[in-house]
């Protein structure tokens, strides 16, 4: 049993192959007779050992044996003599078929081991090491083959020749024979001739007859004999006659002796030729007898030749048969024991198969199963026999998820398929396998059948069910549980799930959550906590009811229940905890805690006493206040009736009764002798008792009557005022108004005042600054009661019925109650008609005066314009004569001078003077211009670095003088505000005239720096030139004024008019110090000195 | 050389006038000097209107020697008036004057004046500086192209 599931495989595959040998050797046969003309006799085995070799190749050992004996039957039929008959005419036909028929056994044996097919060599695949010997293995045996065919052949030649020279062997004796037979006959013959010639009796004759018969046999036996050898024919030919002629002759005797007796018959024996004949005819028969042991000889010896060699063949091929019958033997041996080790190993296959609990199963082309295992029957239900032969899908009910169709066209496509099915086991229950399914193919690769492998995975897919059905449960759970839940991982602590409360709770969302741990999100308040957590559920695997107040993700706190255990989820070790939000209760326990704490706070805070007692008048609660207004310790009072302990307060306690009796809370005021004091008392009933608030009023009394005495005093102040001063409520009804009131509305007297603001319209007309009428809402009274607060607001006020007009200055403020509530307002007016009218004509002299300004502003604009046309004039007009009288000059001088000297050196000295005169003229109308533009232009003010500015001048004044040595030691950053061209100018003036005024000197140092002049700052120019005469000072810087000759230092003497111009325009001064000969420093400041 | 190219010379005091002739011919430059003695006079010369009518107006001098102190129309309104017209725009124009305020540089460089000289009154000096703005002006500087008709 347990075999036949992989042999009834093989055999199945198998059956086919042994076509393959009917037709091989069919086709052998075919062939070998289309090619029998040409090989006539000739070996015929070859083709069919290569049929055998081919069959045993593509179909196994069983066909391959098959095809060697339908390969002998053909072989014998068909091609050994006789042939188309089974006979066999010679045993070397016997010996040749055996030989091909142990070739076939041999070749069966060693080419095809242990029937394996060629499709299930090709299962076998790659890396089996069978195929490489095999073809060895067929080259090998195709030469044995060869060898034994070859052999066989040389065999058969050998014997036939043997055969052949015994035949002639014997011939020869046979020749012999027949030549000793003629020999006796006629000798024979003679004697009985002889005998009747002397006796005459008939015995003789008889004899005689008979040998002269035998004779005629004998010679004719021999003629035919000899048929093949002229030379003995040619002998016989001869012999012949003188057979005859001596035959004749006993005849004749005899004929003698019958007729004419004894002694005619002897005399014709004495005289006749009888002798003579006899020896010839013995010669000829001697000559035939000599040529046949010749030949017989040489025959004997040729058949004594080819019976050796035929044997030398037969040895050796014997001898190689047996070698190769051992040979083959040694092989199949092998294939043997090949053979029964691979049957080991597919037992070993079969039992493993038998032993997997995994259904394996084959079937053919069409589904029909042809293997079943025992696994098979376990998961079926089915046995062997119940199934092999019934078409799969029918026997199993299969059901997939895809058709059919498309699960057969994966398999075909693809060679193997898997997936899970569902099959109909024996007992009619439903079991899903996991199947894989493989194609077959065979040896043509064409699909042959199927293997197939199914697990019974339907308890496998039930417990699949169960836990995704108790996961769904879980999840649901764990999703709608009102309590937040999450799942972290033991090892690490990562959250892998939690749920919607959690996150609600938390504030983290799952995504923020899942992949980090608490110590990421830092939902612990500190590390120390979360790690004492981490060591208790380690240690314990759960924990429960832990109060934690963790963070939520704004860093709320967030008081926690918290509960966990350990689990195993998905073979990871992950902790599940349910954290419930205790805030609430916390919150609420907290906050009733509190509200207590708070009210007994209140209570013990309050400045008024606070007392309570029960219906029995005892004391149940006294505060600090109460204590000390009391002047009791609380200890004393509680538990004891007021009454008692106060009597003298007998008042109070009736109208406690009093209100307990209305049910009603109330308070008054009453002095209480024994304490010296008046008490504001608020009384509560309630349903248990009563409580009271009790205050101290005493210096609330006193402030009041204070406060009646302090408002006369305001009144009586309010009253000598000359500003009309009224306050109104929130309605704008006057509460308080002074007796200036009543003059300032031009009433007669207080009395006739109206006393609320909306009676006045009737009154007044009130108008705002600019004339236009101001209605009743912009009156003072009412924007103080919107809230606006303002001094001097002008109105102008007009008496409706007098028509009499005034203007009021009006100050007015709202008043505020304790919570800036406005209830009231403040006005104050005032009657500022007699100083209006004075500031109108104080207005009125002053735009007088602007306009006297203004005129006089424009007289001097446009007598400045003149002057500017007339500088303008200067400069262009009153340069273009002088150009004219220098250019004629010149001309003169460049025209005469040269050509004719009745101008002589004195004439040209007079014309350079006219020129230099020109010049002169030239420069001082250019310094003219600007020293008038200086007063003229407008101030542009700025930051001005003046040592920049001076620098730059330096720069220009040593490029000018390249033949001075000239020493600037300017500060660096002197700065200024002022006008930046004119400040250059008055530096450029000054510069020029230190370069000027150095000009004797060998080294010109130039200083500019600040320096202080008479303990004030200011800027100074300072150069090591020939100074000046101090007494001269005063005209220094006067227009035209000068120092020096202009011969000596020529200039215009408006320099320093245009520097002390420009500093005066700065608002600053300018003054020099000098001495002759010493140098000399001008100090200027800019802008006025503080 | 430019020695076809007129130099055209607007100035009223005939002084100026003579002495600018002479620095121009001692200077050896032989450009033909048209002297105009007032801004209007100017005008007609360069736009071929009044006594210039049917002047070819494209025929611009090599350069325009422009005082600002003119009768009848001032040198600066000649300027706008030549800078305005698409004729002669490209002439270059020097401003020759013996004022120095700044208002009239800045009014004469704002109006496209391409260069500003002022008289001194030193003749040599004077004489040097006509003989370098004939220089430059005739020889050194490329004169702008012709304003093509119509465009």
């Amino acid at each position: 049993v347990a075999f036949s599931t992989p042999i009834g495989f093989i055999k199945r595959f198998a059956t086919a192959q042994y076509a393959y040998s009917v037709l091989a050797v069919a086709a052998a046969t075919g062939l070998r007779l289309a090619l029998d003309p040409v090989l006539g006799d000739f070996f015929p085995y070859l083709l069919f050992v290569a049929a055998v070799l081919g069959v045993a190749r593509l179909g196994g050992r069983g066909p391959a044996l098959a095809a060697t004996g339908l390969s002998s039957l053909s072989v014998m039929y068909f091609f050994l003599q006789p042939r188309f008959s089974f006979a066999l005419s010679t045993p070397l036909a016997a010996v040749s078929l055996g030989l091909f028929a142990a070739i076939g056994i041999a070749i069966s044996l060693i080419v095809a081991p242990a029937g394996e097919t060629r499709a299930a060599q090709v299962e076998r695949k790659d890396g089996d090491p069978a195929d490489a010997p095999l073809l060895g293995r067929i080259a090998v045996i195709a030469g044995a083959a060869l060898a034994l065919g070859v052999l066989a052949s040389l065999l058969s030649n050998g014997f036939k020749r043997t055969v052949d020279a015994e035949h002639w062997v014997d011939h020869t004796y046979q020749v012999l024979n027949a030549a000793a037979a003629v020999r006796s006959s006629l000798e024979a013959a003679e004697t009985s001739q002889r005998g009747y010639l002397l006796t005459g009796s008939d015995q003789y004759l008889q004899a005689y007859d008979s040998a002269a018969a035998s004779e005629g046999r004998a010679r004719a036996s021999l003629r035919l004999l000899t048929a093949d050898n002229h030379v003995q024919q040619g002998r016989l030919d001869e012999f012949h006659p003188l057979v005859r002629a001596r035959l004749n002759l006993l005849a004749s005797g005899v004929e003698l002796r019958k007729r004419q007796g004894a002694a005619a018959a002897a005399d014709l024996v004495r005289h006749g030729s009888g002798k003579e004949l006899m020896d010839r005819l013995r010669a000829i028969l001697d000559a035939v007898d000599g040529e046949e042991r010749r030949l017989l000889n040489s025959r004997t010896m040729a058949a004594s030749a080819a019976d050796t060699r035929t044997r030398w063949i037969l040895g050796l091929g014997t001898g190689s048969l047996v070698i190769l019958l051992m040979l083959a033997g040694i092989s199949i041996e092998h294939h043997i024991q090949q053979r029964a080790r691979s049957e080991k190993i597919l037992a070993r296959q079969a039992r493993l198969i038998d032993l997997s609990h995994d259904a394996i199963i084959t079937a053919d082309g069409d589904r029909a199963i042809t293997g079943w295992n025992s696994g098979a029957e376990e998961v079926y239900g089915f046995t062997e026999e119940e199934a092999i032969g019934r078409i799969m899908h029918e026997l199993l009910h299969t059901r997939s998820a895809i058709p059919a169709g498309e699960m057969d066209g994966i398999l075909q496509r693809e060679g193997r398929w898997a997936g899970e099915l569902a099959h109909t086991r024996h007992d009619g229950r439903q079991i899903v396998v996991e199947s894989r399914q493989v194609l077959q193919r065979d040896g043509a690769g064409c699909p042959a059948g199927i293997l197939e492998i199914n697990r019974d995975i339907t308890e496998r897919k039930q417990a699949e069910d169960n836990l995704r059905l108790s996961e769904e449960k879980f999840a649901k759970a764990f999703a709608l549980t009102p309590a937040g839940m999450a799942i972290s991982r033991l090892r690490d602590g990562l959250f892998l799930e939690v749920n919607e409360t959690w996150q609600a709770m938390t504030g983290y969302t799952r995504e923020e959550a899942i992949g980090r741990t608490s110590a990421d999100l830092q939902i612990w308040q500190t590390p120390e906590d979360r790690a004492r957590g981490a060591r208790e559920i380690q240690e314990k695997g759960s924990f429960s009811g832990w109060e934690e107040t963790l963070l939520t993700r704004s860093r709320q706190p967030l008081a926690t229940l918290l509960s966990g255990a350990i689990m195993t989820l998905a073979g990871e070790e992950v902790v599940v905890s349910a954290w419930l939000d205790i805030g609430a209760r916390k919150r609420a326990e907290e906050g009733a805690r509190r509200i207590n704490e708070k009210l007994t706070g209140i209570l013990e805070s309050l400045a008024d006493g606070f007392v309570a007692c029960d219906r029995d008048w005892r004391y149940t609660y006294v505060n600090a206040s109460a204590e000390k207004l009391l002047g009791r310790k609380r200890e004393e009072l509680l538990g004891g009736d007021m009454r008692a302990l106060f009597p003298e307060a007998a008042p109070f306690f009736a109208r406690y009764e009093h209100a307990i009796a209305q049910k009603v809370s109330m308070t008054f005021e009453d002095y209480y002798a024994p304490l010296k004091m008046w008490v504001e008392v608020s009384v509560h009933p309630s349903a248990d008792g009563m409580s009271q608030f009790f205050r101290n009023v005493t210096q609330r009394k006193q402030a009041e009557e204070a406060l009646l005495a302090s408002r006369a005093k305001l009144e009586a102040a309010l009253s000598s005022m000359s500003d009309a001063v009224f306050i109104s409520d929130a309605e704008g009804r006057f509460v308080h108004l002074n007796d200036a009131f009543a003059t300032f509305h031009r009433f007669r007297s207080k009395e006739e005042c109206a006393m609320t603001l909306a009676e006045y319209p009737t009154i007044l007309d009130v108008f705002l600054a600019d004339g236009t009428v101001a209605g009743l809402d912009m009156w003072a009274v009412n924007r103080a009661l919107r809230g606006e607060a303002a001094t001097n607001v002008e109105y102008t006020l007009r008496r409706k019925d007098t028509g009499e007009s005034w203007v009021g200055s009006y100050s007015f403020a709202p008043i505020r109650d304790r919570e800036s509530r406005i209830v009231g307002s403040v006005v104050v007016g005032r009657d500022i008609t007699d100083r209006k009218r004075a500031d109108e004509k104080i207005r009125q002299l002053n735009a007088e005066l602007e306009q006297r300004v203004r005129e006089r502003t424009a007289e001097l604009e446009s007598a400045n314009k003149e002057l500017e046309a007339f500088a303008y004039s200067v400069s262009h007009d009153l340069r273009a004569p002088l150009r004219g009288i220098d250019g004629w000059s010149l001309a003169l001088m460049e025209d005469y001078c040269g050509a004719c000297d009745n101008l002589g050196g004195r004439g040209r000295g007079y014309l350079e003077r006219v020129r230099s005169e020109t010049q002169r003229m030239g420069r001082l109308i250019d310094d003219l211009l600007q020293l008038s533009r200086i007063t003229r232009t407008h101030m542009h003010r700025d930051a001005v670095d003046l040592s920049l500015a001076a620098e730059s001048i330096a720069a220009r004044l040593r490029d000018a003088h390249p033949e001075r040595r000239l020493e600037f030691a300017i500060r660096p950053g002197l700065a200024a505000f002022g006008d930046v061209r004119l400040l250059e100018v008055a530096l450029t003036n000054l510069l020029d005239n230190a370069v000027k005024f150095t000009a004797s000197r060998a080294q010109a140092r130039i200083e500019f720096e600040t320096a202080e002049w008479k303990g004030k700052p200011a800027f100074v120019l300072r150069d090591n030139g020939v100074g000046f005469d101090m007494a001269y000072a005063g005209t220094l810087f006067g227009a035209f004024q000068r120092l020096h000759s202009e011969s000596e230092f020529p200039g215009t003497g408006i320099g320093l008019a245009t520097v002390q111009r420009v500093v005066h325009r700065h608002g600053g001064r300018i003054w020099a110090n000098a001495e002759p000969d010493r140098g000399a420093a001008f100090y200027f400041t800019l802008g006025p000195e503080k | 050389m430019n020695n076809h190219k007129v130099i055209l010379l607007i100035e009223d005091n005939s002084s100026d006038v003579d002495l600018t002739k002479r620095a121009l011919e001692r200077g050896r430059i032989a450009n033909e000097l048209v002297v105009a003695r007032d801004g209007k006079e100017a005008l007609d010369y360069l736009f071929g209107e009044g006594s210039f009518a049917g002047r070819d107006v494209s025929d611009l001098p090599a350069v325009a020697l422009l005082d600002l102190k003119l009768p009848r129309v001032p040198g600066l309104e000649v300027l706008r008036r030549v800078r305005a017209d698409v004729r002669t725009r490209r002439l270059p124009v020097v401003i020759l004057t013996s004022s120095k305020e700044e208002e009239d540089r800045a009014a004469g460089y704002d109006l496209g004046a391409n260069s500003y000289i002022r008289k001194p009154v030193d003749f040599t000096r004077f004489a040097e500086g006509i003989q370098q703005l004939g220089l430059y002006w005739l020889v050194w500087n490329e004169a702008p192209p012709k304003v093509k008709q119509g465009s």
